[in-house]
């Protein structure tokens, strides 16, 4: 039998919904059961991370309890794939592996035998209320006044009630338009970057660019901040209920990218379809015995052990592609559609393989600050490279060549510390050097939200020490130079805007940052 | 499907490109042991009956001993090594303009080979002293430095090493202040790599016997933990293949 997920808003996101009732019922089935039961709801949470201090803090550990064995933990818990292209095949089965304990709970309290996991679209421009937290998961008390297991007092947004998320961050315009899933060295792509098992932090890695927005900023702008809530760290964030709606959007959004376009395809590699190398992926069946899988087992959410469809993945952007956007942009008449996907796809193949760097600022720049408070940092760019993406920009007036785009640059902010997650910056690049906010608003790159930057900063997590890299693409603020004819740049100012205050003691800082340019080669003139 | 997957990542350049470069050197080791290169004549590390310091100091500065020491150093580290600098590289390739992208991957691996060869040197004198306080049985010596590694190899000090060979530093893209850069990341990198592989190769040093079956052995070991994730600076005890921390 397949399932159906619905969104969260389809009966006003309060307890007159059956499947949020059955959902705040099923939980606190799972909650009471012990740690070291595997379908309990803790050690579910667990196996995305666990971190004893801070589960010992917030009330979700108390020593003398029995922890799993050592063996159990190491192949169970702190699992969660993230900076990597198996982000979304992981978080696939571990949400298919809670919806069918739930489900099987459920059942036996005398609930719907059809429950599935709802989803919370906070994307979805047709509802005027989708941005805020559902009621159901914001009052202390269910209908027959029992405590509400969706309820967490360790959830803070950003201080007011009901907690709203922004417009831009949840904007699904550019992640939806990238047109690869694998996120190449140094540039964006829809799932992330090829790696091997990768929990928390990063080796020179990045952010697939469904992960970096709006996955984590929907992260840290719930969970909140100072002190952080239990979805603003990767080794607390499942223990709250409103993360697996979020997890199910973030799944419906794989689904959308898929059927919006021919070209958008997940990776044919063995490495990603078999992987990872390394270590089994594996969570709980119903029964609490091993479920290991692969990105393989992921590909069909309707294939026997997943089971589930979505009732909606429609495409809110209507099909227009990035490439077909950016022409617009630019004013040009010569550009022809790709005939197929084919064409597309090679003509991908053809950009990716020259990447090459820019321009590089190395000075670390500190970020504490209250709010509003703007750090910035002068990259200097290399003449000579800038040459080509300014020759890069003649094929718009020559007439013969009809579907190759300009360059397309990216703005990597790299080695991305702090030993606090729950920090929010706002990016912008500013041509003009100026100090006035207004000068420089309109050239918004995008939005570091910390989640996971905590442990990519200990040189004792695995992958970590070397802090997370996020890369923007501002490949439209390039075209918005070019435009005004003001793409001849020595260098280039790049702010830092605080969304909220930084206290000095996270020690938040950005190590470098660096501009790439993407497209054919060019020789030097 | 496995194989099929690792021979897929071995073909990835620079790893392929290493890994080509570290056969190449493990084809020469081989082939200076059948010519009679063995580990005491390899580094000219004095036979028994003739280790004391007087004999160290007329043999060291001999220009000839030395550049033979040199180079038998250089094959081995070419061929333990190369295969672990595929993190180094890739960030050196994407983190320099494209035209500097040779010089300062050249100028990384000089600074890193250079840190190594003094290295060669300290571990060298230190299979020496081990002869010397072992009374000239290369048994004994042998046996201490395996004592030494194994000690090394569970405690937190080699974990804290292993950890950092994983940084990655700023480099400046344009001027000397990028060939300096990169100097200085080959340079810290070669130190923690150091710190990370000494006791590994200060093994077959401190034998005249099986020196190439140590150093594959090593080899496996090296690689093996360097491609692992991060794991805490703690005292681990491997048994059957899982870590037994010995405190939280």
């Amino acid at each position: 039998m397949v399932f159906t997920r619905t969104s969260v808003w389809a009966n006003n996101g309060d307890f007159n919904d059956r499947t949020l009732l059955w959902y705040a019922r099923g939980i606190n089935i799972l909650q009471q059961r012990p740690i070291d039961d595997p379908t309990s709801w803790r050690f579910i949470a667990a196996i995305h991370g666990f971190h004893i201090d801070l589960w010992k803090d917030l009330g979700y550990f108390t020593r003398g309890e029995q922890l799993p064995t050592q063996a159990i933990q190491q192949s169970y818990w702190n699992q969660c794939q993230h900076q990597t292209w198996y982000f979304l095949p992981w978080h696939r089965g571990y949400l298919a592996s809670l919806e069918a304990i739930l489900r099987k709970a459920i059942i036996d309290d005398g609930g719907p035998n059809d429950w599935a996991m709802p989803y919370w679209n906070y994307s979805d421009t047709n509802n005027p209320t989708a941005r805020e937290l559902p009621p159901a998961f914001s009052q202390q008390l269910m209908p027959d006044n029992t405590p509400n297991p969706l309820f967490v007092s360790q959830r803070y947004g950003n201080g007011s009630v009901p907690f709203e998320l922004n417009s831009i961050d949840v904007n699904l315009s550019s992640v939806l338009q990238e047109s690869d899933f694998i996120s190449r060295a140094r540039i964006t792509g829809f799932g992330g970057p090829e790696t091997n098992f990768h929990h928390s932090g990063v080796r020179g890695g990045i952010y697939g660019a469904l992960e970096s927005q709006p996955h984590n900023i929907v992260h840290v702008e719930i969970g909140g901040r100072n002190p952080s809530g239990l979805m603003t760290d990767p080794d607390t964030a499942a223990l709250d209920p409103i993360f697996w709606l979020h997890h199910a959007n973030i799944d419906r959004l794989w689904e959308v990218w898929l059927r919006r376009s021919n070209a958008h395809q997940n990776p044919t590699k063995s490495t990603w379809l078999n992987g990872p190398l390394s270590r089994k992926l594996v969570v709980p069946r119903v029964n609490g015995q091993d479920w290991e899988f692969t990105p393989q087992d992921m590909l069909i959410t309707t294939a026997p052990d997943l089971d589930y469809e979505y009732d909606d993945i429609s495409d809110p952007l209507q099909g227009s592609t990035g490439i077909s956007v950016r022409f617009r942009r630019l004013r040009t008449p010569l550009f022809q559609p790709f005939e197929n996907a084919d064409d597309m796809e090679r003509e991908q193949e053809q950009q990716n393989r020259n990447i090459e760097l820019v321009g590089a600022d190395n000075t670390t720049i500190e970020l504490s600050g209250k709010k509003a408070s703007a750090a910035s940092a002068q990259v200097q760019l290399d003449m000579r490279t800038m040459n080509k993406v300014n020759r890069s920009f003649r094929i718009l007036s020559n007439s013969g060549i009809t579907n190759q785009e300009p360059d397309r640059i990216f703005l990597n902010v790299e080695n991305i510390r702090s030993s606090q997650d729950g920090a929010v910056i706002d990016v912008y690049l500013n041509p003009t050097g100026s100090d006035n906010f207004s000068d420089y608003s309109n050239y918004y790159a995008g939005t570091i939200a910390f989640f996971g930057v905590r442990k990519a900063s200990s040189n004792d997590e695995p992958q970590g020490g070397n802090g997370v890299t996020q890369v923007f693409d501002i490949t439209k603020i390039i075209d918005e130079l070019y435009l005004s004819q003001e793409l001849n740049l020595e260098n280039i100012q790049v702010k830092f805007v605080n969304r909220y205050e930084i206290a000095s003691e996270d020690n938040a800082t950005v190590g470098g940052i660096s501009i790439y340019r993407q497209g054919l080669e060019i020789d030097e003139e | 499907m496995r194989l099929k997957d690792y021979l897929s990542i071995l073909a990835k350049p620079p790893l392929s490109i290493l890994v080509v470069v570290s056969s190449l050197a493990w084809v020469a080791m081989l082939v200076q042991h059948q010519h009679g290169l063995g580990s005491t004549d390899h580094f000219n590390i004095p036979p028994i009956d003739e280790c004391h310091f007087d004999f160290l100091l007329k043999t060291l500065p001999n220009t000839k001993s030395l550049a033979v020491r040199g180079w038998c150093w250089l094959v081995m580290l070419l061929a333990m090594m190369s295969p672990l600098l595929v993190e180094p590289i890739n960030y050196l390739w994407l983190r320099s303009l494209s035209r500097k992208r040779a010089i300062t991957i050249i100028s990384f691996l000089i600074a890193y080979i250079a840190i190594w060869m003094l290295a060669g040197i300290g571990l060298m004198l230190v299979a020496f002293l081990l002869k010397l306080f072992s009374n000239n049985h290369w048994f004994t010596a042998f046996h201490l430095a395996l004592i030494l590694a194994v000690l090394w190899q569970v405690s937190p000090g080699k974990q804290i090493c292993l950890n950092h060979c994983h940084l990655t530093p700023r480099l400046s893209p344009f001027g000397m202040a990028a060939i300096w850069d990169c100097c200085r990341y080959g340079f810290i990198t070669g130190l923690w790599c150091i710190g990370s592989c000494w006791s590994l190769m200060l093994l077959p040093l401190s034998t005249p016997h099986k020196h190439i079956v140590l150093m594959a052995v090593g080899e496996v070991i090296i690689i093996r933990e360097r491609y692992r994730a991060n794991r805490p600076a703690q005292w681990h005890i491997p048994i059957l293949g899982q870590n037994v921390r010995l405190r939280d």
